[in-house]
């Protein structure tokens, strides 16, 4: 089933992981995995092949765009993004990320946004 | 040199809806949000609002990462962070003595949304896009040192301060968003404008 399927959070700030998470497990999700930068996030797909990968675009270390140029043809990715980041957003389409979400969220555009990818 | 005013009250209006917008979804309660003062500032004007805020200030800052060269710096006192964050946790007043990892994870997240609320609604006024970068806790000597930089630089007026007052469930905040940007794109800017 499409909300038992594995959906890893990436995201600088605990506090929207957090609010990220308590959005989907209230839509039924159960399965997450949390990465707080592109370099965990990338070891955490190539070890667990999440089914949706929600990426942050600025995190230390390795941001989301990094991740998107090494996995974006393999994965399924939907970017999280700050108000005002529209190159960012077209540049993240064509590098294969299946959508885009804006901080901070609206709980139906999240759902939207994963439920494309997922199926439901 | 200082930016255009009713370009910056244009950004201060507009981004002060965007705050109460962002917010409102993140809060369980009602959310307003009112810059009551923005300002270009000089460098002197900027070290003397900073000592103001005391040893005991929260701060959050970010480097701007594209558009702009800069950096944001958010300051509310400890008491008004503890509030903010029952207030934001919609937990009784008073409840929060100590803040964990994930009260500090909120603040930045506040920086990171105050900050690109008015950052884009100014660099739209200036027709430009900006990043701001992830944000981090610093310590009010830091901050200190931030200062100290500054009034190393020549003399100009290239820091915009906005106080913004945002109500949470019919409780006050001030906030204090510091945005200090490179001297010489602000003279780009005003060329372009």
């Amino acid at each position: 089933m499409a909300k038992d399927q594995l959906i890893l959070l990436t995201d600088d700030s605990a506090f929207m992981r957090g609010v990220l998470k308590n959005i989907l497990t209230e839509a039924g999700h159960t399965q997450f995995l949390e990465a707080s930068n592109g370099k965990e996030a990338l070891e955490i797909i190539k070890a667990n092949s999440p089914a949706l990968v929600l990426l942050d675009v600025i995190m230390p270390e390795m941001g989301g765009m990094d991740v998107l140029k090494e996995v974006g043809s393999t994965t399924n990715i939907v970017m999280v993004t700050a108000v005002g980041q529209d190159t960012t957003t077209e540049e993240a389409k064509s590098l294969g990320a299946k959508g885009y979400i804006v901080k901070p969220f609206e709980k139906a555009q999240v759902l939207e946004a994963v439920n494309a990818v997922l199926g439901e | 040199m200082q930016m255009d005013k009713t370009k910056l009250q244009h950004a201060a209006t507009e981004g002060s809806r965007r705050v109460q917008e962002a917010f409102g979804k993140l809060s369980k309660t009602k959310v307003t949000a009112n810059v009551t003062e923005i300002q270009s500032i000089s460098d002197d004007t900027i070290i003397e609002k900073f000592k103001k805020h005391g040893e005991q200030a929260v701060v959050a800052f970010a480097q701007l990462i594209s558009g702009m060269e800069g950096f944001a710096l958010f300051v509310m006192s400890r008491e008004q962070a503890l509030l903010f964050i029952d207030l934001m946790n919609d937990q009784p007043v008073g409840s929060t003595g100590i803040m964990k990892d994930l009260d500090r994870s909120m603040i930045k997240e506040t920086l990171n949304i105050l900050s690109n609320a008015y950052l884009v609604s100014i660099a739209k006024e200036f027709q430009s896009e900006v990043m701001i970068g992830p944000p981090l806790m610093v310590t009010s000597t830091r901050m200190k040192s931030i200062a100290s930089d500054l009034s190393n630089k020549p003399t100009a007026e290239h820091s915009v301060l906005l106080d913004t007052s945002l109500v949470l469930n019919e409780q006050h905040l001030d906030l204090s968003l510091y945005l200090v940007f490179d001297p010489s794109l602000l003279e780009t800017l005003q060329q372009e404008s």
